[in-house]
């Protein structure tokens, strides 16, 4: 009897099979790859679209507020943020047109992102549109 | 040979399989889950702690991503970016205008410290290239000094 003849009787006659047991495995890795590299919280805030160039400049002056490194203003008025919070929710500007929705807002000096964020939102949530204006757009 | 023994051998000679096939399916769903269902880190590592505000709502997921770190260091897309022009050289060749709010939205990732001349030109940037600007807080009152 030849080699070959004797290699060919000993293989099982039953019906071939792709190996799957291993493909669970690689699942598994994956998910633990994603479960590591990514994050299911969604990320909170406010969505402000922001009117660029000229537009910005054209707001009206009666709502004005101004920020300020001593504290924070509503048109002449110091106010707290909760109070203007309350002034802004009081004139329900989610209801009026664009133009007049627009609260016209002003940094000077030096500050922080925490005290501008709160305006912004202040302002967003009170339905109105921040016309921000900047001392230069020369970028950093 | 014991009557015992021999019920014994005819167990082992069966075999015990456990069908594993469908854990294979099971585990690609879930993976098909995860992919829909999550954020990618893009903000991995970085030093950034959020300022505080109350009434916050949700933000779409980030496709545009723009952060800035307590060392005032400038990213886009979660890499390092010189300045605020070329974040809105970026963003000016990604956005259209046609494009739907959430694909306009740039989400904007700032360190509660970070200074007015250093955020300002990016939330102009991102204002003058056309996106909508998500920014990123956390929900809760600051506590007045």
């Amino acid at each position: 009897m030849t080699r070959r003849s004797r290699r060919s009787r000993r293989r099982p006659r039953g019906e071939p099979e792709i190996p799957t047991q291993s493909f669970a495995d690689i699942a598994f890795l994956l998910i633990i790859y994603f479960i590591l590299a990514a994050s299911l919280s969604q990320d909170l805030g406010f969505r402000t679209d922001i009117p660029a160039g000229q537009k910005a400049t054209e707001a009206s002056d009666d709502k004005s507020v101004l920020l300020r490194d001593d504290g924070l203003f509503y048109g002449e008025r110091p106010v707290s943020i909760d109070e203007l919070r309350g002034t802004l929710a009081g004139m329900r500007l989610a209801g009026r047109d664009p133009n007049s929705r627009v609260v016209q807002f002003e940094a000077k000096g030096d500050v922080p992102w925490q005290s501008y964020y709160e305006v912004l939102a202040a302002i967003e949530s009170a339905g109105g549109i921040p016309g921000i204006l900047m001392e230069s757009g020369d970028g950093k | 040979m014991s009557r015992r023994a021999s019920h014994r051998d005819r167990r082992s000679k069966a075999g015990i399989v456990i069908p594993v096939v469908s854990m294979g399916d099971i585990a690609f769903l879930l993976i098909i889950f995860f992919i829909l269902c999550s954020n990618f880190a893009k903000k991995a590592g970085k030093n950034v702690e959020p300022p505080v505000s109350p009434q916050l709502v949700g933000l779409p997921k980030p496709r545009l991503y723009v952060a800035v770190d307590a060392d005032e260091v400038l990213y886009f897309q979660g890499k390092p970016i010189g300045s605020a022009k070329e974040i809105e050289a970026e963003l000016s060749q990604t956005i259209d205008p046609n494009d739907s709010l959430d694909a306009r939205t740039v989400i904007f990732e700032c360190d509660r410290n970070v200074r007015k001349e250093v955020f300002e030109p990016i939330l102009e940037s991102i204002a003058k290239a056309g996106g909508i600007i998500g920014a990123v807080g956390k929900e809760g009152r600051r506590q007045q000094p």
